[in-house]
């Protein structure tokens, strides 16, 4: 379920076009647009997050970066602004995810050439013959379409698993620790106006809203092209993604989540037992 | 007959999944991981379904279980045991794998003696520290009456790892650190181990007989007694 644009929307969106004015102020602008979008992300307005998103620079990390080494010389960025970048990052992967989502489904279910209708019994020659130069073409064109689906549905794969195996914690999973944001304060540091000021009270329900939300349904969807591509095994393995503790993606899901989760898993595991392998996709030695 | 019936218990938690009963999946997967041995990656995604299914039918079910965002809970800590030592076997260096003609995706179930032989085998060309520690780490998984040979085994083999006889005996703890034996003792004792719970006292080590050439060695025998006693003071 995908919300519309609202022309609230389009005014809050807007608003940032004057954060964006002064380089200066980018990593305030980042950070404004990442709440938004957050926003946007909550009542699932991805339309929107598209639009905000695309306004961005994207040479803005490295514009940051760059400001950063200018004034303490070295490339690493202070945890508040190290995260801000880092959502940044988690919201790219997320809407290039959605993308090759959306393209891999258009494609196989929308481009699929259909098969010729076969001449009825005792029609004519010419018939016949138009028929065979038919099923010709569609051979072709399906061969065409195959190829493209593999291309696709490998992009797109390693899309979503971008999204779910978010390096260093997780997707929209803090870097810094809490306790180190707590002493900055104390810490007396006159570092001027282009710190991020201060804690966002909201950020952590946010983030973990987010993760509840959209990590069950990038696995979903992930689940969704394996199925239908018949990668039923590497199908399966999803659970020891879900499962890991090193992950712990299994915690952003909730019972009724999870439910599906594994009936899906088992209807990919009859499929197994249909094409002769065993329920968790060995082939079955006899 | 006996083939249908193996059959049956290895699809019954297909049916049981279908019908919700995830209780009893949960239980019949348990089973089957734990009777696997043929394939490794199989033994992990019956765990991990059995992990599942757990977290469906168990914990925080009390009145509105139905709040889809209530975290569930993991109340089954053997079975993070058994996802740990599946990690170990992944997690076994390239060099040994390949010595052992072993392919990490068809790769059969290990038992945890043989893992602890293979992290600190001389097939680890690049061993250090960390997969000496994962040896001892596994201690925990080896039948009680393998465990004192097996620590042994661990502690031997990284004396072994270095030569002894040109360290330099003015500054012994100097020397000493660079040594994998002392490396992997910090390392222990860093991660909050209880070194003297996996140390072997340093007389029984020099009277090994994997170490008797050593053993006769003065500076060998010198500094061993004096890293003992150094861990001593630090741990005491």
């Amino acid at each position: 379920v995908v919300a519309e644009t609202t022309t609230e929307d389009r005014v809050k969106i807007n608003a940032v076009d004057w954060l964006l004015y002064d380089p200066q102020q980018r990593v305030e602008a980042l950070r404004q647009s990442n709440a938004l979008m957050r926003t946007f992300l909550i009542s699932r307005k991805i339309g929107a997050t598209r639009a905000l998103f695309s306004k961005i620079p994207t040479d803005s990390v490295n514009l940051i970066i760059s400001q950063y080494k200018g004034e303490t010389g070295s490339s690493e960025l202070p945890p508040r602004a190290e995260n801000v970048v880092r959502e940044y990052f988690c919201i790219r992967t997320f809407l290039d995810a959605q993308d090759s989502f959306t393209d891999w489904f258009d494609h196989y279910h929308q481009k699929r050439p259909s098969a010729p209708k076969k001449p009825t019994p005792g029609s004519g020659f010419s018939q016949q013959v138009a028929f065979e130069q038919a099923e010709q073409q569609y051979k072709g064109e399906m061969e065409r379409w195959r190829h493209t689906l593999d291309l696709i549905t490998k992009t797109a794969c390693d899309r979503l698993y971008n999204v779910l195996l978010f390096p260093e914690g997780g997707w929209l999973v803090d870097s810094a620790l809490e306790d180190q944001d707590q002493e900055e304060p104390c810490g007396g540091e006159e570092s001027g106006e282009d710190r991020p000021d201060s804690p966002e009270p909201n950020r952590g329900h946010h983030l973990s809203v987010l993760r509840s939300i959209y990590i069950p349904q990038v696995t979903s969807l992930l689940q969704n092209i394996l199925h239908c591509t018949e990668n039923y095994k590497e199908s399966l393995q999803l659970a020891d993604l879900i499962a890991s503790e090193q992950h712990q993606l299994y915690k952003a899901f909730g019972r009724g989540e999870l439910e599906r989760f594994l009936m899906k898993l088992q209807d990919t595991s009859r499929e197994l037992l249909d094409n002769n392998c065993d329920a968790l996709g060995a082939s079955v030695r006899d | 007959l006996a083939r249908f019936l193996q059959d049956y218990t290895s699809l019954a938690w297909l049916h049981q999944i279908q019908t919700r009963d995830f209780t009893s999946a949960n239980t019949t997967l348990r089973q089957l991981a734990q009777e696997e041995s043929i394939y490794l990656s199989r033994k992990k995604t019956l765990l991990s379904l059995s992990k599942l299914c757990g977290l469906v039918s168990g914990g925080g079910g009390s009145g509105g279980g139905e709040t889809s965002n209530s975290s569930l809970v993991m109340e089954d800590d053997t079975l993070n045991l058994e996802e740990e030592i599946i990690m170990y076997q992944e997690q076994l260096p390239e060099p040994v794998l390949s010595a052992h003609s072993l392919d990490p995706v068809t790769m059969r179930v290990l038992s945890t003696t043989e893992l602890i032989y293979m992290y600190t085998s001389k097939e680890n060309i690049y061993a250090n520290e960390f997969d000496f520690k994962k040896a001892l780490d596994l201690l925990a998984f080896v039948p009680e009456e393998e465990v004192g040979a097996l620590r042994q085994l661990v502690w031997v083999r990284a004396i072994l790892r270095n030569t002894w006889e040109h360290l330099d005996t003015d500054n012994p703890l100097q020397a000493l650190s660079e040594t994998l034996l002392f490396k992997t003792i910090e390392l222990a004792f860093t991660q909050g181990s209880d070194v003297q719970d996996l140390l072997v006292p340093v007389e029984d080590l020099l009277e090994c007989e994997e170490l008797s050439s050593l053993s006769q060695d003065t500076n060998f025998k010198f500094l061993m007694h004096a890293g003992y006693e150094h861990i001593a003071k630090l741990v005491g």
